[in-house]
């Protein structure tokens, strides 16, 4: 099987809400980075965790590694999540919890191995992310970007073969942002994971994804390699692309006219 | 009309789905072999949290509960010339009613609210969500500890509650008003039943520990993951642990009552 996970005709909205999918499809080949690139607020973190099975589509179908997450048990499901690594947006890490043990959390969870391994394995990961050092720190001693890299050391400490990035770099400090993007492809091609990121840095996601996605308006408005999507033809990946305010994608939120609302007496 | 009958309807509906909700956190929570190993100390953690940190605020009211009940019904029964019978007055108000009851609304304000602000804030920070996708069950790893941890502290603070509640009316009828001691100890055992009064208390706190720490996990599980929605929740445990408490007291009361 080529595909790790494969979204077909994806409808969903939360509670009978707005819409927020509308027939999305998405495939992940393994191996490879592939980013979903978007405006905010149109539910790229909620794909995440539809493939995550922390949600249900309303339609369509989330298949992982060759099985579909709506029909999985308990069971079954968490034993599908166990390969799987997932970076959040602010690592969410453990906060009563130090570096190490929050490296060492899914370990002892999981597996039963000794006290001297559990540390082998943990300071390995810790180094992989360049913070050996650090393991001492509570969560809260860490800058945002450190952090990060301590969710992103427990994300890879199971040896998942997906891992998913919730906006890695949103608001990281050019340098930080240069080292995360470093890493992320290290770590695809050195451990032979699939990556799966979702951003809206433009110049950075661009740089390291084989395939890329754009989302937008409940649906996939475009998709390619970084190549094709600088160059592409539709108005809606030229607008997010180039950052502009003018185009297909509304900026302002729908409002009355400004007339009515200043001089109307309403 | 119509719509105040929507409206209503709406609440009723509400309500029901909170409860169905809570059903659920606590069925998930408990209806599962637990990992022993892994676990105690979990829940060691939790008892000494919820139930050694509470100590200080429950032996400090205890002490002056039983002081303050002891000048009152010193006062009281001695216009009758029944002042023999204050330890008695004390010891079954304090093991009946006012130990359990008591207990249960300080433990709901000093171990409830953390425990729901605790698990709230795991939720905001996306702590609950990480977990769940690291193949760890939240509400077996986060929301059962503490509720054991609760449902074991509450029934033994009840019961130093009442030895110091005690002790406190000895200091003032004994130590201080002048009543003799042997008078005060003797009518006391007498009249103390260790089965009906003693044992019915600590039934009423076992029962108090259980809804008290399930209304905190439930309400922090259930929090909106927003500061005002951690505040609210934290408000909420508060008041429904203190009607809650109020209410059952009154409902296990008269199902105790008989021959007394």
């Amino acid at each position: 099987m080529n595909a790790i996970v494969e979204v077909q005709d994806l409808h969903f909205s939360y509670n009978g809400g707005k819409p927020i999918f509308n027939g999305v499809n998405l495939s992940v080949p393994r191996g490879k980075i592939t980013t979903i690139m978007g405006p905010s607020g149109t539910g790229k973190t909620t794909l995440l965790r539809l493939i995550g099975g922390q949600a249900e589509p309303n339609q369509g179908r989330v298949i992982v590694d060759g099985q579909e997450v709506k029909n999985l048990s308990r069971r079954a499901l968490y034993q599908l999540r166990k390969k799987m690594g997932m970076l959040f947006q602010n690592g969410a890490l453990f906060t009563h919890l130090s570096v190490f043990e929050n490296v060492a959390f899914p370990l002892r969870e999981h597996t039963n191995l000794s006290e001297e391994m559990i540390r082998s394995l943990v300071l390995i990961k810790l180094q992989m992310v360049g913070l050996r050092g650090a393991s001492g720190l509570m969560p809260a001693e860490l800058s945002g970007g450190m952090a990060r890299r301590v969710a992103l050391a427990r994300a890879i400490a199971l040896d998942p073969e997906l891992i998913m990035y919730d906006e890695p770099l949103t608001g990281q400090d050019p340098i930080t942002k240069g080292v995360l993007v470093k890493l992320i492809r290290n770590l695809n091609d050195i451990l032979g994971l699939t990556s799966l990121i979702v951003s809206h840095d433009v110049r950075e996601a661009l740089s390291i994804s084989d395939y890329v996605y754009i989302l937008a308006g409940g649906k996939m408005v475009g998709e390619g390699t970084p190549e094709e999507i600088t160059h592409h033809g539709s108005p809606e990946v030229k607008q997010f692309i180039e950052g502009s305010a003018e185009g297909p994608m509304a900026y302002n939120y729908a409002a009355r006219p400004l007339e009515d609302e200043f001089v109307g007496g309403g | 009309m119509l719509a105040q009958m929507d409206t209503l309807g709406q609440y009723g509906l509400t309500t029901v789905k909170q409860y169905g909700k809570a059903g659920i956190l606590l069925a998930r929570a408990l209806l599962r072999w637990p990992n022993l190993p892994k676990n105690f100390p979990l829940l060691v953690q939790q008892i000494y949290a919820e139930g050694v940190l509470s100590l200080s605020i429950i032996i400090i009211s205890s002490l002056f509960i039983g002081m303050v009940l002891a000048l009152q019904g010193y006062h009281t029964l001695s216009k009758f010339g029944a002042a023999q019978q204050l330890g008695p007055l004390v010891a079954l108000s304090v093991t009946r009613e006012l130990g359990p009851v008591v207990t249960a609304i300080l433990f709901a304000g000093r171990a409830g609210t953390s425990v729901t602000a605790e698990i709230g804030l795991m939720k905001a920070t996306e702590q609950l969500s990480s977990m769940e996708m690291m193949a760890v069950d939240p509400t077996q790893r986060v929301i059962a500890p503490r509720f054991w941890g609760g449902f074991v502290s509450l029934p033994l603070l009840t019961l130093i509650f009442n030895a110091v509640a005690i002790y406190g009316a000895y200091l003032v009828g004994v130590q201080w008003l002048g009543l003799e001691a042997g008078t005060f100890w003797s009518n006391m055992e007498s009249s103390v039943d260790f089965r009906v009064d003693v044992l019915n208390g600590i039934i009423k706190a076992i029962v108090f520990g259980g809804v008290v720490t399930w209304i905190a996990v439930h309400q922090g599980y259930d929090a909106k993951p927003t500061s005002a929605g951690i505040a609210a929740a934290t408000t909420r445990t508060v008041v429904h642990s203190a009607l809650a408490v109020l209410g059952l007291d009154f409902v296990l009361t008269t199902m105790m009552i008989g021959g007394w």
